[in-house]
């Protein structure tokens, strides 16, 4: 008696204890924005997720940007008619503000190849102010800094200060052609490199301070570490990661990394450079060192995800997104490759919005995922229930601490009353999630089958494709054999075009609503799919890869 | 089960509810009767102990399937006998859920008490004069599932299938876990309690035995 009870202490203090967990994310819905890549980072805000495609273009396809809201349904479209290539500048958000040059409002920035720079209104994606500047074969492809009430834009041979309330240029100055460089301010000195070995010191009323010569181009902007700026400077089949003093003006070899840098990260106190041999750690005191190293290849952007997590995109045929850790001390810590339905060549790293996690590559597809990843303010009620899950478990660590010590001394009686009364609480503050959870378990509904919904007059070409029933007033009309469609919107778009059926539909709140089929609008159209009734916005809907979609006014 | 569940089965008009009421506490005052004559004590500590009992399962109706019926009625069954024991339990649920909520369902959880009192006079938990403890928490465990089984009946109706009885009782099974639970933690906490005081209630009838005023046990 007195050694079960001891076994059933420990083993109830073995699952009690504390398990570390990692963040799931789980596919939410994903959109084709191609033709073209996504080689930029998506960008969020409550409302919208942004992305922008770039590419080699032919025929009347253009780079666009594009906003959707966070359930997947597209918002608007702004296309540059005129740009090229290579549209490769990372998009910026800019909130509603004011400054000694004008007012503005919510902007989205973005730098076109053609040397336009736009301010978009995120709500609608129309053109708040655009200016232009110089192409010499593109235009701007670098990132812009916002500083108070200017953006500090890369030019393609320079650097230029917009105000943000309607896009005066406070100056432009020409310096040497840049390539996907970046700003960054120091001080009243913004840095910014460029292609030919240079960087360039700009004091912020526009005259150039200083310039440094490097051993190769600088495409990113520059870390600042107080008066110190970290380089990292792609040479010919390497690169060089350089600590530049402002102060005594002097660059000193830190570490010869492997080729094509990435754009560089900064993780708290930790500076992460990625390149074709992995990723590499440096933390700066008095002097700077390189602390980790992991090997993978990374030549774009990278991220932080769910606070210490990098997300870096893997560019090779078949790449992710490696993943690491980074922990107080510099450290970096494999977490793994985050793969997708979509992996191969990428440089844009992912976009976190509370549990929503963005990512997207050369396929040209913006993928969503869901996962445990919580906004702050969601982040800070997690904090506390962790910490009365801390407090639950250290009540209960004692409280079947002292039943195994009432045992071990023989008290019984005491030792049982103890233990029965913890496992009591417990269960209690379990039972609504174990009930609902076994709830759901007993009345889940097996997965609906096409066969249900199979009409055997159809033709077997049809088995194992997607199927469309229009039960339409003057008759019903089906159309079969359809293949490779992700919506419902996509289907029956496809659908009702083979069958000549003038499909009309309206964007709402709540995504994209079918209003009439061949002007019937009735009241209301209503879809379901292997019999189940469609509860999602027709956009928004999911589908399988074979099934029965059929249409039915309500 | 039920409370949590918020299933409660037919509606009683107020004339089904009266004669529910009524052939309720006949048949514990029928099985009061049936069994062997008591002194005036021990049917007062008897309805000492019903009173207390309902005011410990309303005052602790906010904790799911927690409460004191069922350890209580094994005991009592187990001291007092089988009759007595029904008498104690029907009595028990009709005034507490006359308190808490009232209905068809009563007469189930009534029965389904009923059987574990009948069950507590059959299962030895007194020997010798001495609380068996290990064996009422068994008890107190085992006669938790079965009571929910007994109160589930009262939600089949004739539209139900034999697949959707076994989803309801199903779905029943983590409210008749803590029920398990409640009742061993009651074993282990008042059993010996219990125990003492229902004890007493055996010796004030035994000396009054013993100058040949009633009749002995019925358990």
């Amino acid at each position: 008696m007195r050694r079960s009870l001891m076994l059933l202490v420990g083993f109830a203090l073995f699952i009690c204890t504390p398990h570390a967990s990692a963040t799931a994310w789980v596919p939410a819905w994903e959109q084709d924005v191609g033709p073209g890549y996504i080689t930029t980072s998506p960008v969020t805000d409550d409302e919208h997720v942004y992305v922008r495609t770039s590419g080699f273009w032919t025929g009347e396809e253009r780079p666009v940007v594009k906003a959707f809201t966070h359930e997947g349904v597209q918002k608007w479209t702004h296309t540059s008619p005129t740009t090229v290539q290579h549209d490769m500048s990372p998009l910026l958000l800019v909130e509603a503000g004011a400054g000694p040059c004008g007012q503005w409002p919510d902007m989205l920035l973005v730098g076109w190849a053609n040397g336009d720079y736009t301010a978009l209104h995120p709500s609608n994606g129309t053109v708040l102010w655009q200016v232009n500047t110089t192409v010499k074969a593109w235009g701007i492809t670098g990132a812009a800094l916002v500083d108070a009430d200017h953006a500090v834009v890369p030019t393609r041979d320079g650097l230029m200060q917009l105000c943000l309330a309607n896009g005066q240029k406070g100056f432009e100055v020409q310096l040497s052609d840049g390539w996907r460089n970046g700003v960054a301010k120091q001080g009243e000195t913004y840095w910014v490199g460029s292609e030919t070995g240079t960087l360039w010191g700009v004091h912020s009323n526009g005259t150039v301070a200083s310039s440094v010569n490097l051993t190769g181009s600088l495409r990113h902007a520059p870390l600042v570490v107080d008066h110190r700026l970290l380089l990292h400077v792609q040479e010919a089949t390497s690169s060089s990661l350089y600590v530049y003093s402002t102060a005594s003006r002097s660059l000193d070899l830190l570490a010869t990394l492997g080729g094509s840098p990435a754009v560089p990260l900064q993780v708290d106190e930790t500076f992460v450079f990625g390149d074709r041999q992995g990723l590499t750690s440096v933390r700066c005191e008095q002097a700077c060192v390189v602390v980790d190293s992991l090997p993978t290849l990374v030549n774009g952007e990278m991220a932080l995800v769910s606070e210490n997590q990098v997300f870096a995109p893997v560019n090779t045929p078949d790449g992710g997104w490696f993943t690491a850790n980074v922990n107080e001390t510099g450290g970096l810590v494999s977490t793994g490759l985050f793969s997708t339905p979509y992996d191969g060549y990428g440089t844009s790293a992912p976009a976190q919005a509370s549990s929503m996690l963005y990512l997207g590559n050369d396929a040209g597809v913006l993928m969503a995922f869901e996962g445990d990843g919580l906004s702050p303010e969601l982040q800070s009620v997690e904090d506390q229930n962790n910490g009365l899950a801390l407090l639950g478990i250290i009540g209960l660590t004692l409280v079947l601490g002292s039943s195994a010590t009432l045992a071990k001394r023989g008290r019984m009686n005491n030792a049982w009353a103890l233990l029965s009364f913890s496992a009591l609480v417990v269960a209690l503050l379990m039972l609504p999630d174990v009930s609902n959870a076994w709830n759901e378990a007993l009345t889940a509904s097996p997965p609906t089958s096409p066969d249900e919904e199979w009409n055997p007059s159809w033709s077997e070409d049809w088995l194992g494709t997607q199927v469309v029933v229009f039960e339409l007033p003057e008759g019903t009309v089906t159309v079969g054999g359809l293949e490779g469609h992700r919506t419902v919107w996509s289907l029956t778009k496809d659908a009702a075009s083979q069958s000549g059926i003038d499909a009309v539909t309206e964007d709402t709140s709540l995504g994209l609503y079918l209003t009439s089929f061949n002007g019937t609008s009735g009241s209301g159209w209503e879809y379901t799919v292997n019999g189940e009734r469609g509860i999602y916005a027709i956009d928004a809907a999911s589908i399988e890869a074979t099934l029965v979609l059929r249409w039915s006014l309500a | 089960m039920f409370q949590a569940l918020g299933v409660h089965g037919p509606e009683l008009s107020p004339l089904g509810s009266m004669l529910l009421d009524i052939a309720l506490v006949a048949a514990a005052f029928g099985f009061l009767l049936s069994a062997p004559r008591a002194n005036r004590m021990t049917v007062a500590m008897l309805m000492t102990m019903v009173l207390a009992t309902t005011a410990l399962r309303v005052v602790m109706q906010p904790l799911p399937n927690v409460q004191p019926v069922t350890v209580a009625a094994l005991l009592v069954g187990a001291h007092l006998g089988a009759k007595r024991g029904i008498a104690f339990a029907i009595l028990v649920t009709l005034l507490s859920n006359l308190l808490i909520s009232h209905g068809w369902w009563t007469l189930f959880q009534a029965l389904g008490w009923s059987i574990v009192a009948v069950v507590g006079a059959n299962a030895r938990l007194i020997e010798d004069g001495r609380l068996q403890t290990q064996r009422l928490c068994l008890y107190a465990v085992v006669t938790a599932p079965l009571f929910g089984f007994i109160s589930t009946l009262s939600l089949v109706s004739s539209e139900m299938s034999v697949g959707q009885f076994i989803v309801l009782l199903g779905q029943g099974l983590p409210f008749d876990a803590i029920h398990a639970l409640g009742n061993l933690a009651f074993a282990v906490w008042t059993g010996a309690m219990l125990h003492q005081f229902l004890s007493g209630l055996t010796a004030t009838e035994e000396e009054v035995l013993a100058v040949g005023d009633v009749h002995g046990f019925d358990a």
